[in-house]
């Protein structure tokens, strides 16, 4: 990491794409969790439309993009339809709503929980990832297991969290705040 | 595979993905892994949700914040057992990205179709000019595997560059059965309207009526402008940036819809049609709905060498409604003769004449 080209071409890369992550990230709290397949849906259509050459050039950029604004559109339609839950407007699009979703205790604790439920193996790489910054093949050496284990085990957990964590849980939060 | 288990199949390419976009921390990501990306998005919208919930999952982990909480004892697992992962883990070393059952599906009929059809006519053109004369129907394989079948008086342009396929449909009628190409899209431009494909099966006529776009399989877009590479640029340029809105000249018709471009540029709504009849041309069949008999007439004198001709006035505007083989000239005139007995068919050198009876 230390490696000034290194250092430069990460800078880089998060400027590319992260960006956009973070809007989307930001503006997905406008969406229903069971409006989240239409959005997609809408996201896909939007993709197949564009020249393909181009998106190949920074597709995580363009995904996280249109993402970003098929959410927002969809917050404003979804605020027109239901005006009497007035946080559909409230919950338009603000880049800290995130941080102030899950600093909040409730949803700490659901990451917690949601945690607890994989192996310990699953937990330590995490942990060492997220909290330390290790890289992966540095969990595999620390670990002493082969980096193959450690990416195997990235996924597998990535994929129980992705049933495991309870959207409707993070995503309410926010109103409680207000 | 029910929804379950495709879900749980994206899910789980999604966090290949991830890992590989993301989690291993590339400072940049090769061509042709941006490449594959990219097309397994664009194959399912399932594909496109579960990144984005994948993403999700993620961002939770970055800003949790009670990691000390987290037990994590891995000493507590024995050493002296090796986990079954590992087992499974070297079957699967330098495991390729994910690639869906979809795609294998397009590659597995395009090769089908090249052993059908390339051992009958395989034309390599590059801005080639195919054509089909009256009466002649051809089917033409492009270099790159879409096929192509001409209906009878029709002219087709075909430019091949590397980042788009490009046939303009001078005149006539032609069905696309376009190769899966996801980085080179398949544009046919008639009469400048300009249809747009991934891997799809369309129909395109290009006649008195307008530009005819009528889809049988997968999804095209339809645009109409001053030029399909004019389009074609601004819709390159406004990816990304303006989304959604700069692409209003556009229709997106799916399986069984149609759309007719009118030669005043006034793009008709779409519409549901029978696709089984609205592209029975392709069958060669020829269908006819309250058209003229000099219409229908006209239509069968295309794929037929002995040409009718209708001599009365009267009779050329009585509509007509029907089925018909294209090439079946005898019922077309057995069904005229029921019109009515004051109706003469004559054979003559010049070929058939329908005239009526004083």
């Amino acid at each position: 990491m230390s490696h000034p080209d290194q250092e430069n071409r990460l800078i880089e890369w998060f400027r590319r794409w992260r960006t956009p992550l973070r809007r989307f990230l930001a503006s997905r709290s406008a969406v229903r969790p069971a409006d989240f397949d239409d959005v997609a849906q809408e996201v896909f259509l939007r993709l197949l439309r564009y020249d393909a050459a181009q998106i190949v050039e920074h597709p995580q950029a363009y995904l996280f993009k249109m993402a970003a604004n098929v959410a927002a559109e969809w917050s404003i339609r979804a605020s027109n339809r239901q005006s009497h839950e007035p946080h559909w407007l409230a919950s338009l699009a603000s880049e800290d709503r995130p941080e102030e979703t899950l600093d909040c205790e409730v949803a700490q604790l659901e990451i917690k929980r949601a945690l607890n439920t994989l192996s310990p193996r699953e937990r330590a790489i995490l942990k060492l990832y997220f909290e330390e910054g290790l890289s992966q093949a540095e969990i595999a050496a620390k670990l002493g297991v082969s980096f193959r284990i450690v990416r195997r085990d990235f996924e597998k957990s990535y994929g129980k969290l992705r049933r495991e964590l309870n959207d409707e849980l993070t995503r309410a939060l926010q109103y409680g705040r207000e | 595979m029910d929804a379950n288990e495709r879900r749980a199949r994206a899910t789980h390419e999604a966090t290949q993905w991830w890992n590989r976009l993301s989690l291993q921390r590339p400072a940049e990501i090769s061509k042709t892994d941006r490449e594959s990306f990219t097309q397994w998005l664009r194959e399912s919208p399932l594909h496109v949700a579960e990144l984005l919930r994948i993403a999700q999952v993620h961002d939770a982990l970055e800003r949790f914040k009670l990691w000390n909480e987290v037990e994590a004892d891995v000493t507590s697992e024995p050493h002296n057992v090796v986990p079954l992962r590992e087992l499974e883990d070297a079957s699967e070393d330098n495991e390729a990205p994910p690639r869906s059952p979809v795609s294998l599906w397009v590659m597995a009929a395009s090769a089908c179709f090249v052993a059908i059809l390339g051992a009958w006519l395989a034309i390599g053109m590059r801005g080639q000019v195919i054509e089909t004369e009256l009466a002649e129907r051809r089917q033409v394989m492009l270099d790159d595997g879409t096929v192509v079948q001409l209906e009878p008086e029709t002219k087709l342009r075909v430019k091949f560059e590397d980042n788009l396929r490009r046939v303009t449909l001078e005149h006539g009628r032609a069905l696309f059965r376009v190769s899966k190409n996801p980085q080179r899209p398949f544009l046919v431009s008639a009469d400048h309207t300009s249809v747009r494909a991934v891997g799809t099966a369309f129909g395109v006529e290009n006649g008195k009526r307008g530009v005819v776009v009528t889809v049988a399989e997968g999804k095209v877009a339809v645009a109409r402008g001053k030029s399909a590479a004019v389009l074609e640029q601004r819709m390159a340029d406004s990816a990304g940036t303006r989304d959604g809105k700069t692409l209003s000249a556009e229709v997106f018709l799916t399986a069984g819809q149609q759309v007719t471009v009118p030669s005043s540029g006034v793009v008709n709504p779409v519409r549901a049609v029978d696709t089984a009849r609205a592209l029975a041309w392709a069958e060669g069949q020829l269908v006819f709905e309250n058209d003229t008999l000099a219409d229908v007439v006209g239509e069968f004198n295309r794929y037929n060498r002995t040409q009718l001709t209708i001599n009365d006035s009267e009779l050329a505007t009585r509509k007509v409604s029907g089925v018909f083989e294209a090439t079946d000239t005898e019922t077309l005139l057995a069904f005229i003769r029921q019109g009515g007995a004051n109706i003469s068919v004559t054979q003559t050198d010049d070929g058939i004449v329908i005239d009526a009876r004083r």
